[in-house]
């Protein structure tokens, strides 16, 4: 007989149950919502995941189906191109995020120190998420600073000029911003 | 047009790629991601060609000829090109077997090898000397791969009938492209060195709406999709083309065959389901071999001599009028012919056959169609084809596979589709247009305006208002109604003015002899059960001890599809071919009822061939087909939580007539494993449901468990309810009432 377990290593990631409501309003409607003015198509898929990411801060699973009935492209096509665009989250982002620029420039002046250093500190890996869902890790290519290398991205705010304490003065910010909440 | 490759003039048609060109000329051109049967891709590189005029290497597969070419496929630099394009493929690829000095020498011990439970090198892969990499290399002339080798750790992923090795794809999107026309459950996913060919959230296929047809692994070039059933059976040693033993679609089979097995079923210049690709084992599996006999309680294995003496005494004292044969169909024209002639002249009784319908053909599907029930699960390779119908209306309260892809999709709430058909027939005819729930009178006012000369195409389940109301609907437009057929052989049964038939008889107790021959009428329903048992006397001719053969006093064995030369009538009255694979386990059911007719002495036509009965059987003249009625297949009904639904039980794909068959080939087994009820995503929601949860669904008096599935096919309010195989089984053996 088969096993499927084996198979489901990836989807167990996904703690949201399948077809769930956010607010009393299914993915179905959101998602159709969010669609506004989009054609069907393959044209819309990467507006429309841009909008939902937007919304949701990532692509819960159950969109993946909404948007795939929605445009009437294959549910695996979608999730093809969500996984092809690291832009795209398909697993639900810590509340703050680093993002640690590996570009050349940025690489060369101490970008990978900084991101070992995260590592080491939050015990991160890029592209995972904390346990506790608090922080998300993200090595990204260029960010275009490179005259402020080496950069970090904290929650959408760009810092130029990190150093390792400037960076350890951030994490200890938000660790003891979150303990004083 | 004409042109030249590599110096030799070619003259082709339009419409012709510069790798069709080369392959007139006689020249081979390598590639792996290009396949007859798909679009071409250019995404291998391998076809790589230089041709006049055009700046750099183009590949030839999606390159179109055009007159007065000059195409060179084969020089120093294409060479070196394709080999380093090549090597970096096979460094993602098992390839030690490439670089081996004693490559050809390890056959002595292959066996042993094969026991490794992952392909390391080409004589470790199911498709060694079959695989098109191989072809490649050679072609291509690649003697060593020098890049330092990745990969060859990822998992195998399991799936019913066949397995994918992601580390022998090379990711040529082949499947995919062919899974495209179909169910589209893969895709490309990821990216880079991670790239793969996954479902969406690498989920099992089985819930990624894959439905096995097995088209991805017709296609796949290399070891990475294998079929489980023959996997290391290697080349077969003898191919033979047959007919499909299920559907009216008639697919043509390529049986091969090797040491006696059946190792694998290959499409023959047409598209296979699942049920012909992978559902044929049966053929190999429970088959009964000798006559049986019962003795008190139990069935002894005697001879065929003591067998048929045994019936033709059972029988002989029998009259006529309580005497009835039912044959299924699914049985040759010989088969059928010969039965008859049995059940009427020698027995003076009544033959009649498993879900006869009056077929009429799709023909070519030309102008306007109109589609009602779930082609898809009934008569699957039809369903393929209309979905490349330009024009094509569906009125179905599912979403089903059709409907999505429909030019118009009419959804009318469920149990309503006669009112649909028949307000097109008033809008039609009288102009007369009103709106039904679910369906706009706009809805049918411009739905009526594409209506002329259209061919309206009925599902086999469709119940008999939707006929009468279909055939109202054809004749207003001018059209026609094509009514499919469920059985392989419906088509001839109804030729030979065969009756469907009816539990009338046997339920009031008129009947004290029956005879059945490959059908299993047990498993329909325990009245029926009851009423068989009481018979006085049962012969049935199976290949398997069915639930209806163990009640019986004489059981025959038969001779499987694969086993037998026969025929079955096809599309537009043609004849269509059973062709010999196998040594025959039981007899063909034809010398069976023939052997006992000249025994009982009343045998007035020689039957001593196929190619006889066949002749004798065409001879005869068509009877009309009576139009049968059948049961309703809606039933009001309530889900947990005492939330009520409209509850339809709808055809299954993985189980065919009463699964008999299909239940024997394990895979088909798993899929039908429990009971599945379709739900809309907002009732699931609204009631805490998710996949995979029990329901309790009550249909009528007794409760039955079921599986929910959530789909976006079935509106709110309404479920759809498949049941499993297993469960019709536990029917049988009176375990159901205890529910």
């Amino acid at each position: 007989m088969i096993n499927s377990s084996a198979q489901k290593t990836d989807a167990e990631c996904f703690t949201v149950p399948q077809h769930t409501t956010i607010m009393g309003i299914t993915m179905d409607d959101k998602v159709k919502d969010l669609m506004g003015s989009l054609g069907r198509g393959r044209g819309s898929l990467i507006p429309l995941l841009q909008r939902v990411q937007s919304e949701f801060g990532y692509l819960p699973r159950e969109t993946v189906a909404a948007i795939s009935d929605a445009l009437v492209i294959s549910e695996s096509e979608v999730y093809g191109v969500a996984t092809f665009y690291s832009e795209f989250k398909l697993k639900k982002p810590g509340e703050h995020t680093f993002k640690v620029c590996m570009g050349t420039s940025c690489y060369v002046s101490g970008g990978g120190t900084l991101l070992s250093q995260i590592i080491r500190r939050l015990g991160v890996r890029p592209g995972e998420t904390t346990s506790d869902g608090k922080y998300s890790l993200d090595a990204v290519a260029c960010l275009g600073c490179c005259s402020q290398s080496p950069t970090v991205v904290l929650d959408d705010v760009i810092h130029g000029n990190v150093t390792p304490s400037t960076l350890e003065s951030m994490i200890s910010e938000l660790e003891n911003g979150s303990e004083a909440l | 047009m004409k042109l030249k490759v590599d110096g030799r003039e070619v003259e082709i048609g339009s419409g012709l790629s510069v790798k069709d060109a080369a392959r007139q000329a006689g020249i081979y051109i390598p590639g792996l991601c290009d396949h007859q049967e798909l679009e071409p891709y250019g995404g291998c590189r391998l076809c790589l060609v230089e041709i006049d005029g055009i700046r750099g290497f183009p590949s030839s597969c999606t390159t179109p000829a055009s007159e007065g070419m000059v195409i060179k496929t084969d020089t120093p630099a294409l060479k070196s090109l394709r080999q380093s394009i090549l090597e970096m493929l096979l460094s993602e690829h098992p390839c030690i077997c490439i670089n081996c000095e004693r490559k050809g020498k390890c056959n002595e011990v292959r066996e042993a090898m094969r026991k490794v439970p992952q392909t390391m090198g080409c004589r470790y892969c199911p498709k060694d000397q079959r695989c098109e990499l191989q072809k490649a290399v050679e072609a291509i002339g690649l003697t060593k791969v020098d890049l330092l080798p990745l990969g060859g750790s990822k998992e195998i992923i399991r799936s019913p009938f066949f397995d994918r090795d992601p580390n022998l794809c090379i990711l040529c999107g082949r499947c995919i492209r062919a899974c495209s026309s179909r169910s589209q459950a893969i895709s490309f996913a990821h990216r880079g060195f991670d790239a793969s060919i996954s479902t969406a959230f690498d989920a099992p296929l089985e819930e990624s709406g894959c439905r096995f047809c097995g088209a991805c692994v017709d296609v796949c070039p290399t070891g990475a999709l294998v079929e489980r059933g023959g996997r290391w059976a290697g080349d077969p040693e003898e191919i033979v083309v047959t007919t499909c033993p299920y559907c009216s679609a008639n697919c043509q089979i390529d049986l091969e065959e090797k040491e006696g097995k059946l190792i694998r079923a290959r499409p023959e210049g047409s598209k296979l389901c699942v049920r012909g690709r992978f559902g044929l084992e049966f053929v190999h599996r429970d088959r009964l071999e000798r006559p049986l006999v019962r003795r008190g309680n139990r069935l002894v294995e005697v001879s065929w001599e003591e067998a048929l003496s045994a019936v033709a005494g059972g029988l002989r004292s029998t009259p006529g009028e309580q005497f009835e044969l039912l044959a299924s169909g699914v049985l040759t024209n010989e088969a059928l012919y010969s039965a008859e002639v049995f059940a009427r002249n020698t027995m003076k009784g009544e033959i009649s056959v498993t879900d006869v319908l009056p077929i009429l053909d799709p023909g070519s599907l030309q102008g306007p169609i109109l589609a009602v029930g779930d082609i898809a699960e009934t008569v699957p390779n039809v369903e393929l084809r209309l979905r490349e119908a330009d024009d094509l209306l569906v009125i179905s309260p599912w979403k089903t596979r059709l409907a999505e892809v429909a030019s118009n999709w009419l959804s009318p709430e469920p149990g309503t589709e006669v009112k649909v058909i028949s307000s097109l027939t008033a809008a039609l005819s009288d102009g007369l247009v009103e709106g039904l729930p679910g369906v706009s009178a706009e809805e049918i006012k411009s739905a009526s305006e594409a209506l002329r000369g259209i061919t309206v195409i009925l599902s086999p389940e469709v119940g008999p208002n939707v006929v009468e109301a279909a055939t109202a609907l054809a004749e207003a437009a001018g059209g026609r109604m094509v009514r499919l057929g469920s059985h392989c052989n419906s088509r001839g049964a109804i030729r030979l003015g065969l009756r469907e038939w009816s539990d009338r008889r046997l339920l009031s107790g008129d009947l004290k002899a029956m005879y059945v021959i490959g059908a299993n009428p047990a498993r329909i329903s325990e009245k029926i059960r009851e009423s068989l048992e009481k018979l006085s006397f049962l012969v049935v001719q199976d290949l398997f001890l069915t639930e209806t053969a163990k009640m019986a006093d004489v059981v025959l064995p038969a001779a499987s599809f694969a086993e037998i030369d026969g025929t079955f009538m096809g599309e537009g009255g043609c004849i269509l071919r059973l062709r010999k694979a196998l040594r025959p386990k039981g007899r063909p059911d034809w010398q069976i009822t023939s052997e006992l007719a000249s025994r009982m002495g009343t045998m007035w036509i020689e039957l001593t061939s196929p190619e006889k009965v066949l002749d004798d059987f065409m001879k005869r003249s068509a009877k009309d087909a009576v139009v049968q009625e059948h049961p309703d297949i809606t039933a009001q009904t309530k889900v947990s939580q005492d939330k009520p639904f409209l509850l339809y039980s709808c055809p299954s794909l993985y189980r065919f007539g009463t699964g008999t068959r299909t239940s024997k080939v394990s895979d088909l087994r798993y899929l039908e494993e429990s009971d599945v009820v379709e739900m809309n995503p907002k009732d699931a929601s609204a009631l805490g449901i998710s996949l995979w949860d029990e329901v309790s669904v009550q249909p009528n008096s007794s409760v039955s468990r079921a599986r929910v599935v959530i789909s976006r096919k079935v509106p709110p309010g309404s479920l759809r309810w498949r049941r499993s195989l297993r469960k019709a089984e536990v029917r049988a053996a009176k375990v159901w009432s205890d529910v």
